[in-house]
């Protein structure tokens, strides 16, 4: 038999959290290491110009810095795409070439064109300052349709236009869905350039000795990837090239996926002046280089008949994708991917996309938690709203209507969806809101003079992405991989491949191993980070700790025990196996009499320390490495989410009286990690949706690089936000576990623009266009009004 | 982000002391008081003083009292201190107002009122409740001098104020309003804690039989620096308060102050936030005038 379940299920308090509370955590810029310098970046002041000269004497001469590089002397490196760092998507992709620092031309406001490298940061910044570039401005193109315009300026001559990528995903007949169509609804959508920013910047730490060759440690959410290409670019075996994610780093929400230009430079620099090289992002950096996301226009087309089943969708989106000069996503992997997921949880049978992902004179579009889906969710819940409000159908009953009814569902664009239930969840968040009685509460509101709204969102979130999708999409393998290891003293080891810096692994695996092994969480230690420690895999991304990751652990946790159990037989001097043990309270306990029973601790003793009382023949050791590979193409959670608002008209000002999240993660292992994912991710969604934006000028000046100006919200500016589980198990992982929290933020744009919408009936007000700021819906009041 | 090298730093315990220093390095200098708009300045380095004189141990900077029918708020009071002051609360709830409204714990602990009003940075709280108080600052001279000048007065543009390199504001004073007077503030921001798109002070005074004596009211958020909405406090003097003369105010207010676009936000829809803040303002200080 197993072992008795006990931890899984419980919020027990986080274990990362005593040393973040109290100041302990480890950071990037926590490792000093000696002799060490740093290094800085001289960044274009123009969105598109020629370089026309950079004199670096005077930097150079300042005593104190120790070497000056600009895009010359690093062009012998050679181009930073390769074939393993582009996505490899259907379509017609185009791939710009260019170096770690740029030579000859700038493309946007924030290019790095120089490098300084000092004794420290005070230095640095004189220095940098000491650098005389000079500039030749060329015209800029900044807007996407723009872009397309065959008179553009062009951001890479040789290629004929600005389009980075275009994809045609059709399937069905949907020709036939729109000639049978009883009402048409066509509406375009504009997705605004927001994303993440991550408490902590990026940064990353180089040092070199030919001996071992290079260490680096970085800022990053995925180090086994970062050390293959960073290994192929610099030329050096992989056996030389190291890469260490701290401890402990301050979020990422995608920004930390990309391999960036900078450090590709420490690198560099590391091997060439023989010193460890250190580079910490100020927030202006960040601002400007990497969070922007989403930046989308859709225009959209439903095909649904009278009894609001929608048959067809057509969709032309257009994806601003920046410069598209990072690696791995070069700005397009995201929209692919929103493209892909545009139908979501509708089942829509009929369908033609068509996606064109273009360059501008702005920063590359960088992954952010929902990833490339946020602005299609806005989208398609918003078309599906416009749509009931024509057929004056309950905006519930049309999402039931065309929600995915049966599972596993494989969608018609090919996304498989292994389990859900969306009718329960839409009962539950209709429960909580009081939904009935709303209705009449708001048509007195209205008498009153007062606009109260609700409006809802569904859809799925992505439970990890199997290898089926990822090894062709993006050359690298999606299985879960974590190696338990018992130590000498009963205490065990997981090491996973993973990169947690948020996501309580240390916590949530420690739950599952203790079940498996019959221990407490106290017994189990997490490692991660070290490519030099931990099993390969493809790091922290896409919602895939509790599904992959954590299953992995699971598994090799068992895989242990018919040892244990051997173990335990030869020392109890009877004969048993794994099924006549069972293994709890720190105990293999023999089930047909339970006082017979041996210590796990002391099985481990016997394992490492004292051999020689192991079974004869016995290999000694305690671990285990487990690769987890769902047998399906797609695990997600099915979720739906409400928001209740009250606007003021004469202001555009609203309250987001409630918000509902009702949530799938099949089984928690941590509920409150689970809550504080949503938490976090309707943080996320409802700053994305209603408060920031990066916002570039005329002349692509990007005028939001403080958090004086890229308005992200505090605790002051949410609403308390209510999570309610609805748990439908995933039939593909041990525990039933999904991933969460990865596709969070995607759920809030709709919700909270239909309540909107919802709210202003009475004032005809349609929203297409985010951010929701108070000023566009007094705006958008004021032009209801004026047509009138 | 991180500052030039400065060549001195002192840390002078009375003001006589800070006179001398100021005297002697002069343009070169800045004063440090809690430092919430030097330090992003010098860290951005806008701002490149060579010398820096630290005022936090001034010894009796800080204090808050009434004398003489004034209120005298020593130049280190800091937004906390301010926000929290019973005499304030009291009988100048119009300030507490703007105080706590400004950023978040932290830079309530440690910015200053001085500070604040030497930066006149055009959407900060403090000027324009300051300026409806028809505050004045108190500045001591290094040779010896002082010269009270009207908050009005020395405000001169954005981030742009009347004070001489040799000059450091000792204190800000405040008529102690009459009988039957109150005050509000209010300021819309894009999230909690930061500068405003537009913010609106106003103080009343009542007669007994609550006709409008005395009334001013001033918008912040606006360029160059906070403007008095004259006319519509004029609307409002000899009568009673009620709701039509209120709305008729806030359409007065937004016609006479003018508004600007930026980043934050359009001109149109400041003009509409100062149209329907005003009467609020109005509305909840002559409330407190009444109490
Ligand atoms: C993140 C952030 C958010 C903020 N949000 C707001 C907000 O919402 N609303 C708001 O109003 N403000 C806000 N502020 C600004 C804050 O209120 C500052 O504290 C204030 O503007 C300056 O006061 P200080 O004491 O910090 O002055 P310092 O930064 O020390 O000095 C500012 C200037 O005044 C001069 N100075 C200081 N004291 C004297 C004196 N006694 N005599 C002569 N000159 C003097 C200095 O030399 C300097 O030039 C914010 C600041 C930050 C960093």
């Amino acid at each position: 038999m197993a072992s008795a379940n006990a931890w899984v299920g419980q919020s027990i308090k986080r274990k990362e959290d005593r040393r973040l509370l109290v100041g302990d955590g480890q950071y990037l810029p926590d490792i000093v290491l000696p002799r060490m310098v740093v290094m800085g970046f001289v960044r274009s002041i123009y969105a598109h110009a020629k370089i026309t000269a950079i004199d670096t004497a005077q930097a150079a001469a300042l005593p104190g810095v120790r070497t000056v590089l600009t895009g010359a002397d690093v062009k012998h490196l050679g181009s930073v795409l390769s074939d393993m760092s582009t996505p490899n998507l259907p379509g017609e992709t185009k791939r710009p070439i260019f170096w770690p620092l740029s030579i000859d031309e700038v493309k946007y406001v924030g290019d790095p064109l120089a490098v300084v490298v000092a004794r420290d940061k005070y230095t640095l910044e004189d220095a940098l300052e000491l650098v005389d570039v000079e500039y030749d401005p060329l015209d800029i193109v900044l807007d996407p349709e723009h872009a397309l315009q065959p008179d553009a300026p062009r951001l890479y001559p040789d290629w004929g236009d600005n389009v980075l990528y275009h994809q045609h995903i059709p399937a069905g007949d949907p020709d036939a869905a729109f000639a049978q169509a009883d009402l048409v609804v066509k509406e375009r959508f504009r997705c605004h350039r927001t994303g993440g920013q991550p408490m902590e910047t990026r940064g990353c730490l180089a040092m070199y000795n030919p001996g071992e060759g290079l260490t680096l440690w970085l800022t990053t959410q995925r180090p086994h990837i970062k050390r293959h290409l960073l290994a192929e670019y610099l030329n050096i075996p992989h056996s030389q090239m190291r890469v260490i994610m701290p401890k402990d780093m301050g979020g990422a929400f995608g920004t930390k996926a990309p391999l960036y230009r900078e450090e590709l430079l420490a690198c560099h620099l590391a091997m060439k002046l023989r010193r460890p090289v250190k580079w910490v992002e100020n927030r202006q950096e960040s601002l400007m280089n990497v969070g922007q996301g989403r930046d989308q226009i859709h225009e959209l087309e439903l095909a649904v008949k009278k009894d609001g089943t929608i048959i067809g969708l057509r969709d032309r989106i257009l994806a601003d994708c920046g410069d598209a000069r990072t690696a791995i996503y070069v700005g397009f992997a995201m929209p692919f991917l929103g493209a892909m997921y545009l139908i979501n949880g509708y089942d829509i049978p009929n369908v033609d996309i068509d996606l064109t992902c273009v360059v501008t004179n702005k920063a590359c579009l960088t992954p952010s938690r929902a990833f490339g889906s946020f602005a299609g969710r806005f989208a398609l819940d918003r078309a599906v709203e416009l749509a009931a409000r024509a057929l004056d159908m309950d905006p519930v009953e049309i999402r039931l209507k065309n929600a995915i009814k049966t599972f596993p569902h494989v969608s018609a664009v090919g996304v498989h969806v292994d389990s859900g239930d969306f009718p329960g969840s839409f009962a539950k968040a209709c429960a909580a809101l009081d939904y009935d009685n709303f209705r009449k509460e708001q048509s007195e509101a209205w008498q009153n003079g007062r606009y109260l709204g609700v409006g809802f969102s569904m859809g799925v979130e992505i439970s990890g992405v199997p290898s089926e999708v990822l090894v062709p999409m993006e050359r690298q393998p999606g299985f879960g991989v974590a190696t338990v290891q018992f130590d000498a003293h009963g205490k065990v080891q997981v090491a996973e491949g993973d990169s947690p810096h948020g996501q309580g692994h240390e916590t949530t695996i420690a739950q599952v191993v203790a079940d498996e092994l019959g221990l407490s969480p106290e017994d189990i230690y997490v490692t991660y980070g070290d490519t030099h420690s931990g099993p390969f895999a493809a790091g922290t991304i896409g919602s895939r700790g509790a599904s992959y990751t954590l299953s992995a652990a699971v598994l090799a946790a068992r895989a242990l025990r018919p040892k244990m159990a051997n173990i335990a037989a030869h020392l109890l001097h009877i004969e048993a196996g794994e099924d006549d043990f069972v293994f709890r309270d720190g105990y293999a306990i023999l089930i047909r009499d339970e006082s017979q029973r041996v210590p796990i601790a002391k099985i481990a003793e016997v394992a490492l320390l004292s051999p020689t009382e192991l079974p004869p023949g016995m290999e000694a050791g305690l671990e285990h490495t487990s690769h987890f590979e769902a047998e399906t193409a797609g695990m997600h959670s099915c979720n739906v989410h409400a928001a209740q608002v009250e606007v003021f008209p004469e202001t555009g000002e609203y309250k987001i009286v409630r918000y509902v999240a009702v949530d799938d993660a099949g089984q928690p292992i941590n509920p409150m990690v689970v809550r504080g994912q949503i938490h976090g991710g309707v943080a996320m969604g409802i700053g994305n949706a209603c408060m920031e934006e990066f916002i570039y000028d005329e002349n692509g000046q990007q005028l939001t690089t403080t958090l004086l100006d890229y308005h992200i919200p505090s605790s002051l500016d949410l609403p308390h936000i209510e999570t309610i589980e609805h748990n439908v198990p995933s039939p593909h992982t041990p525990l039933g576990s999904k991933g969460k929290g990865e596709g969070t933020p995607g759920m809030v744009p709709a919700a909270v623009a239909n309540a909107l919408e919802d709210a202003l009936q009475p004032l005809g007000v349609k929203i297409t266009d985010l951010p929701l700021t108070p000023e566009r819906i007094w705006k958008l009041i004021q032009a209801a009004q004026s047509k009138e | 982000m991180y500052p030039r090298a400065i060549e001195n730093y002192f840390a002078p315990t009375d003001v006589a002391e800070v006179l001398t220093l100021l005297q002697q390095h002069g343009e070169q200098a800045k004063l440090l008081a809690g430092g919430q708009s030097l330090m992003p300045l010098m860290k951005l380095r806008l701002a490149e003083p060579q010398t820096i004189i630290d005022l936090n141990q001034v010894a009796a900077l800080d204090d808050i009292r009434e004398e003489n029918g004034r209120l005298h708020i020593g130049a280190l009071a800091r937004h906390a201190d301010v926000a929290t002051h019973p005499l304030i609360l009291q009988s100048y709830p119009l300030l507490a107002d703007a105080a706590r409204n400004i950023g978040d714990p932290q830079i309530r602990n440690r910015g200053t009122i001085a500070g604040s009003l030497v930066h006149a940075d055009p959407s900060a709280d403090y000027p324009p409740a300051v300026m409806a108080l028809d505050g004045q600052l108190v500045v001591a001279k290094a040779d010896g001098g002082t010269r009270t000048v009207a908050l009005d007065d020395f405000l001169a543009g954005p981030l742009m104020s009347d004070i001489g390199e040799d000059e450091l504001v000792t204190r800000i004073e405040i008529p102690v309003p009459a009988a039957r007077s109150g005050g509000a503030y209010a300021k819309h921001s894009q999230v909690a804690g930061d500068f405003a798109i537009i913010s609106v002070a106003a103080h009343i005074t009542l007669d007994p039989s609550g006709i409008c004596q005395q009334a001013s009211i001033v918008v912040g958020g606006v360029m160059p620096k906070p403007g008095r909405a004259g006319q519509a406090a004029g609307l409002l003097q000899g009568k009673a308060l009620d709701a039509p003369l209120l709305t008729q105010a806030g359409e007065a207010a937004a016609e006479e102050v003018e508004t600007e676009d930026d980043v934050r936000a359009s001109a149109a829809y400041r003009s509409q936030l100062i149209r329907v803040t005003v009467p609020e303002v109005v509305r909840q200080a002559s409330t407190r005038a009444g109490e």
